[in-house]
């Protein structure tokens, strides 16, 4: 038995038999063509370049339909290169002037751009030198009459084992045959990564050198979640696996049927369950899954999509699309929310010269700031307010004045919509996101002004511990479990309790099923999670009374370290839902 | 014969991780649609902005000045519309695949 390891680009845990590419070394035949051949030899180059342009839209056509237009846009930058007016002028020189073979020619000219790119020092760019690889290799396929046979005739299930592949075999692969596979080479920002996410294939990438030892035909475990690669694995990791495959495939199906079951605890205590989203199209997955609404409805993307600012009727079109597609559900749509690590072009000099971000122009700061905008997505949220149940919410309050000057251009706003005669809602509830600590040592006194709270638990970990997560030198601090967030969250749902004003807990602590039974414990009732999580979720709430959540999260208190009750609540999910505990390693 | 129009500009790269892949894709694509031949002069080289391994190869970091020259029929359209994607930095829905 052997392992690799990896960086895994996209989930899932396969097993089946190797199938091994090496890197491909296309041997070219002659360098030299005869003087009058220079022609016919001009004329093969542009055949072979016509059948490669013919192939990558092909490609784009076939990934813009079945993953979007999004990931087609990678072939539309390697239309463009396969096109650029450099490289045919510098190949049709070398043939031309030099008498070159197009083979030889093509493969010079494509690897000094590589090269060159290599050299930069760049992480982003010289990633892209795999794509020109990938031209040089589709040219090279034509002019040779060359083709990945082993990939176009598989006739059962493989897992791949490559030095590399371009995003065009990527993108070609046949899914109903190819399990998962692990290359050589290649990071997560690279476009084969990208697509093997997209195609929801189990994928590792950046193994090292590896392919020597193994020589195909060999039992082989890909494990995408971790980035491990077993060659040969002994009967017992075998059994192990083909065991955890089966059991996840039955919870996965078990899960998926939830959506009609309530999501009640077993002393009969009702829990709302809503979804998080990002775009109006997300809201079918949140119904399908029986989410009782919508309850953060993040609406920057109007605003990082697109090259102008988003125009009333933009915001009013896209709520309309999820209020109406709730029906009576509840929908709770968050005020821009933009700044820190989210910046639109658009908008890129308000926030030039920051020091530090996470700290200073964001969020409804901005919106504060920039009345015109914060009013045009009030207005059109009000006018949306007809069609459902629409709730509007603050994020990042940090101070009463902040949540009083953003209520009172709500109310501005109504009144010119009344001045005008336009529909809304009057009573529509106003909430904010407690997500900055001073929000939380001043929640009574926010409590008797809002309509309700939702604790947003991923800025709040970040502010509280004072670390950025995504600095991996500190990022050991950010822990959902740490004594401090659990005793802030207590303090929000006491202050709210003690006024009567409901508290959901967004963000990616409500959607790890580890800490329901803790939040459940504390009093919390309501949820919005990834709709992806929600089933999950209901499991959880289903297998759990009050009265076991009430001892686990009093115990889960009065422990002093994160990891000490993350190790609990992970102990306390496993027997409550062994279903859900993925107990596989290695 | 009528004489050709030249029009210079200068542009600011506005996109965090400089001239990359994806406001290259859009600023080819934009400089295809016109007849005119448009160049992007940076710390003494010369792109030709019909050429993604021109721009590549140029490795222009963010926060870079460059000046853009046009020369043709359509000069100034052209022109036009290569700084409106600057200052718009190059965001256009649909095309971000990172």
């Amino acid at each position: 038995m052997k392992v690799f390891s990896g960086i895994a680009v996209s989930p899932g845990m396969v097993s089946g038999p190797a199938l091994v590419l090496g890197s491909e070394n296309f041997r070219i035949p002659r360098k030299f063509v005869s003087k009058d051949a220079i022609d016919a030899e001009l004329q093969r180059f542009h055949i072979a370049l016509d059948l490669v342009c013919k192939d990558i839209k092909g490609n784009e056509q076939l990934v813009s339909s079945q993953l979007g237009a999004q990931y087609g846009a990678i072939f539309s930058a390697h239309l463009q290169m396969a096109q650029d007016p450099r490289l045919i002028r510098e190949v049709e020189s070398l043939i031309r002037d030099q008498c070159r073979s197009p083979e030889f020619a093509v493969s010079r000219v494509l690897r000094s751009y590589a090269e060159q790119l290599q050299k930069m020092g760049d992480r982003y760019l010289s990633e892209r030198a795999l794509d020109i690889f990938d031209l040089e290799k589709r040219l090279l396929r034509k002019l040779l009459g060359e083709s990945r046979e082993e990939l176009s005739n598989l006739t059962e299930p493989v897992i791949i084992l490559a030095h590399d592949l371009t995003p065009g075999e990527t993108a070609t692969l046949n899914t109903k045959y190819v399990l998962g596979f692990a290359t050589e080479v290649g990071g997560h920002t690279s476009h084969t990564a990208i697509l093997a996410g997209a195609l929801e294939i189990p994928a590792i990438v950046g193994l090292g050198r590896c392919l020597a030892e193994i020589s195909g035909g060999e039992s082989v475990i890909l494990d995408g979640d971790h980035g491990r690669v077993i060659i040969d694995p002994d009967d017992e990791t075998l059994a192990r696996v083909q065991h955890s495959q089966a059991r996840s495939q039955r919870v996965r199906d078990r899960l998926g049927e939830m959506g009609s079951l309530p999501s009640e605890t077993q002393d009969g205590q009702r829990v709302t369950i809503c979804g998080n989203i990002e775009f109006p199209e997300e809201v079918r997955q949140c119904i399908k899954r029986g989410a009782d609404g919508v309850g953060l409805y993040r609406t920057e993307f109007l605003f990082l999509s697109g090259n102008r600012e988003p125009s009333e009727s933009d915001h009013y079109e896209a709520y309309c699309r999820v209020v109406e597609a709730c029906g009576d559900l509840p929908v709770v749509i968050r005020t821009l929310d933009i700044g820190a690590d989210k910046v639109p072009q658009l908008m890129a000099d308000q926030f030039a010269e920051s020091a530090n971000p996470m700290l200073g122009l964001r969020s409804i700061r901005l919106s504060l700031r920039n009345t015109q905008m914060f009013k045009r997505q009030l207005r059109a949220i009000l006018r949306a307010s007809v069609h459902g149940n629409v709730r509007i919410m603050f994020p990042l309050v940090a101070t009463l004045l902040e949540f009083r000057q953003a209520k009172m251009i709500l109310m501005d706003v109504m009144e010119d919509l009344e001045d005008e005669g336009i529909p809304f809602q009057r009573n529509v509830p106003i909430g904010m996101m407690v997500e900055v600590p001073s929000a939380v040592i001043l929640a009574e006194e926010f409590a008797r002004e809002v309509d309700f709270f939702s604790i947003g638990t991923n800025d709040l970990i970040q502010y509280t511990l004072a670390c950025d997560r995504s600095d991996p030198t500190v990022a050991h601090l950010y822990r959902s479990g740490d004594p401090s967030i659990l005793r802030l969250i207590q303090m929000v749902l006491r202050a709210a309790e003690k006024h009567g004003k409901p508290v959901t807990v967004c963000g990616q602590m409500s959607s790890d099923p580890r800490f329901i039974p803790l939040l459940l414990g504390m009093g919390l009732r309501s949820l919005s999670a990834t709709p992806q999580a929600i089933p999950r979720l209901k499991e959880v709430v289903r297998n759990l009374s009050i009265t076991e959540a009430e001892r686990i999260s009093q115990h889960a208190c009065s422990l002093d370290l994160a990891r000490d009750v993350e190790h609990y609540l992970q102990g306390e999910l496993s027997r409550l839902c062994p279903d859900l505990v993925d107990e596989v390693g290695f | 014969m009528q004489s050709e129009d030249v029009v210079r500009r200068q542009v600011k790269v506005t996109p965090e991780e400089g001239l990359h892949l994806r406001p290259i894709t859009l600023l080819v694509r934009c400089a295809t649609t016109f007849s005119s031949s448009i160049s992007l002069f940076f710390d003494g080289h010369r792109a030709d902005a019909k050429s993604a391994f021109d721009l590549m190869l140029m490795a222009v970091p963010s926060g870079a000045i460059l000046n853009v020259e046009v020369a043709g029929a359509d000069a100034e359209a052209a022109a036009d519309a290569i700084c409106r994607l600057f200052e718009d930095g190059f965001s256009v829905p649909g095309t971000d695949h990172r």
